[in-house]
């Protein structure tokens, strides 16, 4: 809207600028018409200077995004669509600046004519010569010619402008439906991955327990081998014990063995004792009572040495079944403490890959959330680029209003023009035309 | 069976060989001891184990088990003793399995004495001691007997070798 009053303002101020030009080519004093001429011509700079600075800033937006292939080239579909429709604006615009240019030009003759006749300080136009009439004419005729090809192309660029500024509001529609679809599909994402988050999570917390479990284990399991190996060491001087226990025990036999032999020689010479006193006769009776008594101790030393023999035997026999119980367990150890060692081999690779485990888990959760903390920054810029796509589609609203009010300014410089040249082509019968044929008089006051 | 006087006061030394009791009378003893290294003797009757140095004397040593007739293998077991008589010429031995006691018996006069079997001169009785049958030996009988199977095979085995020179 505010585009469209600063439009109707410059057209009034075109009317007015050249009101005043013709009514200071056509008064009789020169010095009000010097004055006419020079209003004029500072209020049709002044609105034109003032319409580039309007149009300044689109102009400006406009050439940056044309600027801006990588934008482009990155950009969605609808977006360099908008670019494309913006590019060809922007070469509309430039054949309008250029035609306005020529339109300057035609005023600038139109300008340099009035001050020949002002130099002349004729009376009435009627009176003067033909050669004057002719060259208005001439002057005219080019004037309506030059300015009728402006409008044309004028009227064609305003229109073309309209179809892409129309193309662009559909862009920028199927942009901010496109976004919105893609925030969705985002968001589901987010969701999914606030999901996969949690169960990473979850992940960590159990594979810690599962490696300080296993590293409890494997300290127990550690212990338990040194605790083996205690015992295997403790059954190690035990059978050494028991070695040294029967080598005594076959001393001891020896020992017994020679007691009985001593015994046994005893128990002989006792005998030959008794036989000497049996010899001796009476003489040796009293002997004889000392040799038999002799003979029966060492009858009873013999019984014991056979029962100490037994014993021993039999100590000797359990301690060769214990000597080789103790080897046997000796083995068994070595066998339990081999198979103990390869386990704790085994478990300290299960707890390596624990580690690794909750270490590779701990990656993912760190991934998982930075992954996540991104999506939600991807959702944020979706809905920014909605947002600006809104705005978007409100400028390019504004453009299609202002478009569509050029058309309708070109059909009424258009019907203009024509009057003009009708006027031109009347050589003889040529008079102003009324008031009510201006090409701006129709125009609504609001406007 | 003729009861032998016995007035209690005579001992006999009871031995073992070859699962087979003896009994000799204690004053025909002159001592028992360990087996001793014999020497065998060439050319003997297997009667004659060998010669044996016991006490600084020279001693003969006679089987039992052969004189006795007992079938045997060898006298080679260690643990033997050699039960040590008074001879004419000196001491003289027999080797026996194990000496027993040297005990009183109550001795009783076998019937086979009197037999033309020159064993049973050398048996003069029998007693019994510890549930077992004593057979008593006379030192004397037993010391002849052995010299006469000695005399009997070196005299044979001189008169082999004098016929073998004949010839």
């Amino acid at each position: 809207m505010r585009t469209y009053l600063s439009i109707a303002t410059s057209n009034l101020i075109c009317i007015v600028a050249g009101s005043l030009l013709c009514y200071g080519s056509i008064t009789e004093t020169p010095a009000v018409g010097t004055g006419c001429l020079i209003a004029g011509a500072l209020l049709l700079v002044g609105c034109f200077g003032w319409l580039l600075l309007k149009f300044q800033p689109a102009m400006q937006w406009l050439t940056q995004v044309a600027k801006s292939p990588e934008q482009v080239d990155s950009a969605p579909a609808g977006a360099a669509e908008i670019i494309a429709i913006g590019q060809r604006f922007l070469r509309v615009s430039s054949d309008s600046i250029r035609a306005n240019a020529d339109a300057s030009l035609e005023l600038d003759a139109i300008r340099k004519f009035v001050a020949s006749v002002n130099r002349r300080n004729s009376v009435r136009i009627a009176d003067q010569s033909g050669s004057t009439l002719n060259q208005l004419k001439d002057v005219f005729e080019s004037l309506s010619r030059t300015l009728g090809e402006d409008v044309k192309q004028t009227l064609t660029s305003g229109k073309e402008l309209q179809r892409n500024t129309e193309k662009l509001v559909g862009g920028v529609e199927q942009q901010s439906q496109a976004i919105t679809s893609t925030t969705s599909l985002v968001n589901k994402v987010a969701t999914q991955i606030e999901q996969v988050y949690q169960n990473v999570k979850a992940a960590v917390s159990s594979s810690g327990i599962v490696r300080d479990h296993s590293d409890q284990s494997l300290n127990r399991f550690g212990t338990l081998i040194d605790h083996m190996k205690k015992v295997r060491n403790d059954s190690s001087v035990r059978e050494r014990k028991l070695s040294v226990l029967g080598q005594h025990t076959r001393e001891i036999g020896s020992i017994v063995e020679t007691i009985g032999t001593i015994s046994s020689r005893t128990d002989m010479l006792a005998l030959n004792a008794s036989i000497e006193s049996v010899r001796a006769g009476e003489h040796g009776r009293g002997f004889a009572v000392v040799a038999e008594e002799v003979r029966t101790l060492a009858e009873q030393s013999a019984q014991a040495v056979l029962d100490i023999t037994a014993r021993i035997e039999s100590i000797q026999l359990e301690t060769r079944q214990t000597v080789a119980g103790a080897s046997d367990e000796h083995k068994q150890l070595d066998e339990v403490l081999q198979l103990a060692t390869e386990t704790l081999d085994e478990l300290k690779e299960i707890n390596d890959a624990a580690s690794q485990s909750a270490n590779s888990v701990n990656d993912i959760s760190y991934a998982t959330q930075k992954q996540l903390v991104l999506t939600q920054e991807i959702v944020e810029s979706l809905a920014s680029n909605n947002e600006v796509s809104k705005g978007n589609r409100g400028v390019a609203e504004g453009v299609l209003w202002t478009a569509r009010n050029l058309g309708d300014v070109g059909n009424r410089m258009d019907d203009a023009v024509s009057i003009l040249k009708r006027q031109a082509n009347a050589n003889t019968n040529y008079s102003f035309p009324a008031s009510s044929d201006l090409p701006f008089a129709d125009r609504p006051a609001n406007a | 069976m003729e009861q032998l006087n016995f007035d209690g006061s005579e001992r006999f030394c009871v031995f073992q060989c070859h699962n087979q009791w003896y009994g000799i009378s204690a004053l025909d003893v002159q001592g028992v001891s360990p087996r001793p290294a014999i020497r065998n003797v060439p050319n003997s009757d297997p009667v004659l184990c060998g010669i044996s140095h016991l006490h600084n004397n020279f001693v003969p040593v006679v089987s039992l088990r052969a004189l006795a007739q007992i079938n045997y293998e060898h006298d080679s077991n260690s643990q033997q003793q050699l039960l040590t008589l008074p001879g004419p010429p000196g001491p003289w031995g027999i080797l026996i399995d194990q000496v027993i006691s040297l005990a009183p018996l109550e001795v009783s006069i076998s019937s086979f004495s009197n037999a033309n079997d020159q064993w049973s001169k050398v048996l003069s009785g029998s007693a019994s001691y510890r549930n077992q049958v004593v057979q008593i030996l006379d030192a004397k009988a037993l010391y002849q007997y052995a010299g006469s199977m000695l005399e009997r095979f070196w005299h044979n085995s001189v008169s082999a070798d004098a016929e073998l020179l004949v010839t």
